[in-house]
């Protein structure tokens, strides 16, 4: 005789985990999320305080909305791409009164950044039957030298026993970018031309297409699974406007500086899969992977990994390990060779080029005031190929406070 | 619930265990006025008397109607929440006044949840149908309250609703809640296996006292909705432990469905289990 434990288990868990509330009790509309999140590299580059804070509401039986805004500021220095060098090319902004961004005195290899972002992110989701729903998504955010828009639609259709959840979605974006000061560089420019005053551009524009699929289901009584593909399409400047490269003779000494230049076009995939699994001793594991690939040559693999402890009194604690290889953009040189004549397309900066990456930390989570509230504290490793900066570390902590009101 | 139903702490605080034990009163009050077929209350009683309109629930009741229709599915139609109307032609008394086949037959189009239109969160029974979460509910109190109770307590607690069970953690540090497995043939009086449960739902099918004898065959009161009669040779009672009380519930409730099969259905299920 065949089985049935597995699929009574899981109808007995949805109708026991659904929103009931003992005699008196409404249920609860409202939830908020806040947290602090402060991102710290070493050796004084960039360095990011951020608050996030999201509320969500029920509406009736079949609406749910969200909102969520961040708020971030971004202050420190981080490499342009250009060489350490100790001679004498001279400062690379344009000068009209930038205040996001200038090159540290004496090391035009790091620009210095302070900048603050201001983003909101609102949502809407509505059922339109019991197995069948759709998310409505819309964002802003606006920088000093970046502005960004976007919308999205997700489908979401379950099978009626709700073992499996079938999901599409689109999503378009568009932002535009700029230097605080205003334009953009023309790619490939020279710097110092013109007596150090380079020909700008106005504002570049990128735009973003989005298609994903994705299926979710219940492996078993204690395991459910999902895995995702997602294509993305951009076109427009997807250029950075501050990034450099540097041109140097054979002994590796700068002689030239130019502004890089990146494809007008990235079609970027990736597929995703993740297992959450609840072990014999009720702890939770999730184990993620991904892989990336797009038409500039990167491809990473993602392997993530956390392992989530239920302790006394509604505490919990969540080791956290993440992995991350990318190969490097075809584009990507640490610097170009002196009397060799100029790709169409090049770019210096380390976030193109090969890197490993490890991220090691824990979450600690406990009931206080009648919410929850969470600490994250991780530390990030990276370890570039062919960059100038050849490492970066970070240390990540977070502050969160959740709760939920009738 | 038409039953003893008790709680045992194994805690120090009394002021503690009175208020989640009043918590747990209320909760299983609640529960029983809600999904009551004997009260003229609640959603139950307006889709009993719904002549073929179509009745709005509300978001607890949509769900154990979407339970109860898992469990048909997962039946093969032989867990039914419409099979209550049979109860208007049999009576289990001991005795042999069994219905007419007739009697039997002209029930059959009144019963079976494939007549039910189900369309969250509005259902429409045909005239004359009724449903019955009697099957249900109390292994539902149990698991309900169950987790009510572990927002504060994660162990020395147990919930008995009339045979139903729940334990919440072991009695003590490494000390298991000991429970009885009544003989079903001298409830209360002899019992015939005893299990410690520490953590998880234990419920039991079944009662012995409930049949019919008739030119010498036991009818037990276990009936096969897709038929109108009983199932033939139903296991007398079958017992089971779980996950959860409701898991355990089903478990024995569909255990008796399977008849002579019980005990094999049982065995399938990888579950500890007693069948008599």
């Amino acid at each position: 005789m065949k089985s049935i434990r597995s699929k009574l288990a899981i109808a007995t868990c949805t109708v026991l985990s659904q929103g009931v509330q003992q005699a008196g009790a409404t249920e609860s509309a409202w939830t908020t999320d806040t947290s602090y999140l402060y991102y710290g590299e070493a050796d004084d580059r960039v360095t990011v305080h951020k608050i996030i804070t999201r509320a969500d509401v029920t509406l009736g039986d079949y609406n749910r909305l969200s909102l969520e805004a961040v708020y971030d500021t971004v202050t420190g220095a981080t490499p342009t791409g250009a060489v350490k060098s100790f001679n004498t090319v001279s400062v690379t902004t344009p000068s009209s009164g930038g205040n996001g961004f200038k090159t540290a005195s004496g090391s035009p290899d790091l620009v210095q950044f302070d900048d603050t972002r201001l983003g909101v992110n609102a949502g809407w989701s509505h059922d339109y039957s019991r197995t069948f729903n759709i998310q409505y998504g819309a964002s802003v955010s606006v920088e000093r030298d970046y502005e960004a828009y976007g919308g999205s639609v997700t489908f979401n259709k379950e099978t009626d026993d709700r073992m499996l959840t079938f999901t599409a979605g689109i999503a378009g974006s568009y932002d535009t970018i700029f230097q605080s000061s205003g334009g953009t560089p023309k790619p490939m420019g020279n710097v110092e031309e013109n007596n150090g005053n380079p020909e700008f551009f106005g504002a570049g524009n990128k735009r973003g297409y989005e298609g994903m699929l994705g299926v979710s289901g219940v492996i078993n009584r204690r395991t459910v699974a999902r895995i995702n593909y997602s294509i993305k399409t951009l076109e427009g400047y997807l250029t950075d406007p501050y990034k450099l490269i540097s041109v140097t003779d054979a002994n590796g000494i700068e002689m030239e500086r130019y502004f890089e230049s990146r494809p007008d076009s990235r079609l970027r995939q990736s597929l995703y899969g993740i297992l959450v699994h609840q072990l014999d001793n009720k702890d939770v594991i999730h184990l993620s992977y991904r892989y990336y690939w797009d038409d500039w040559d990167i491809n990473s693999h993602t392997i993530d990994y956390r392992h989530r402890r239920n302790l006394m009194n509604g505490r919990f604690i969540e080791p956290h390990v993440r992995l991350y290889h990318q190969t490097a953009a075809d584009f990507f040189h640490h610097s170009l060779k002196y009397g060799e004549p100029l790709p169409q397309y090049a770019s210096a900066d380390y976030r193109l080029d090969e890197m490993s990456s490890i991220t090691l930390g824990a979450k600690y989570g406990l009931p206080a005031w009648g919410g929850t509230l969470r600490f994250r504290l991780e530390y990030l490793y990276q370890s570039f190929a062919e960059a100038e900066y050849d490492t970066n570390k970070a240390l990540i902590f977070q502050a969160s406070y959740k709760k939920e009101f009738d | 619930m038409a039953s003893p139903c008790e709680i045992l702490f194994a805690i120090d605080d009394r002021a503690q265990a009175e208020r989640l034990l009043h918590l747990a009163w209320s909760e299983a009050t609640r529960i029983e006025h809600k999904f009551s077929r004997y009260r003229t209350d609640n959603d139950i009683y307006r889709i009993n008397r719904s002549e073929g309109n179509p009745v709005r629930v509300d978001e607890e009741t949509a769900n154990l109607l979407d339970f109860a229709q898992q469990c048909w599915e997962i039946s093969e139609g032989k867990f039914d929440i419409t099979s209550g109307v049979l109860r208007e032609v049999w009576r289990f008394d001991g005795s042999d006044r069994l219905p007419s086949t007739e009697a039997v037959a002209a029930l059959l189009p009144r019963i079976g949840w494939e007549k039910v239109s189900w369309k969250r969160p509005l259902i429409t029974l045909r005239p004359g149908m009724e449903i019955d979460l009697g099957g249900i509910g109390k292994e539902y109190a149990v698991d309900r309250t169950a987790r009510l109770i572990f927002r504060e307590l994660e162990s020395g607690v147990l919930i008995n609703y009339g045979g139903d069970l729940y334990a919440l953690g072991p009695r003590q540090e490494g000390e298991p809640w000991a429970v009885g497995v009544d003989d079903p043939e001298a409830t209360g009086l002899r019992q015939i296996g005893a299990v410690n449960l520490s953590k998880g739902g234990l419920a039991t099918s079944g009662d012995a006292r409930r049949y019919l004898l008739k030119d010498g065959v036991r009818y037990s009161h276990i009936l096969d909705p897709t038929t109108g009669w009983p199932v033939p040779d139903a296991p007398r009672a079958v017992t089971v432990i779980a996950e959860t009380c409701l898991e355990a519930g089903m478990l024995s409730t569909l255990a008796m469905l399977q008849g002579n099969r019980a005990r094999e259905f049982l065995e399938a299920q990888e579950v500890t289990f007693w069948c008599l």
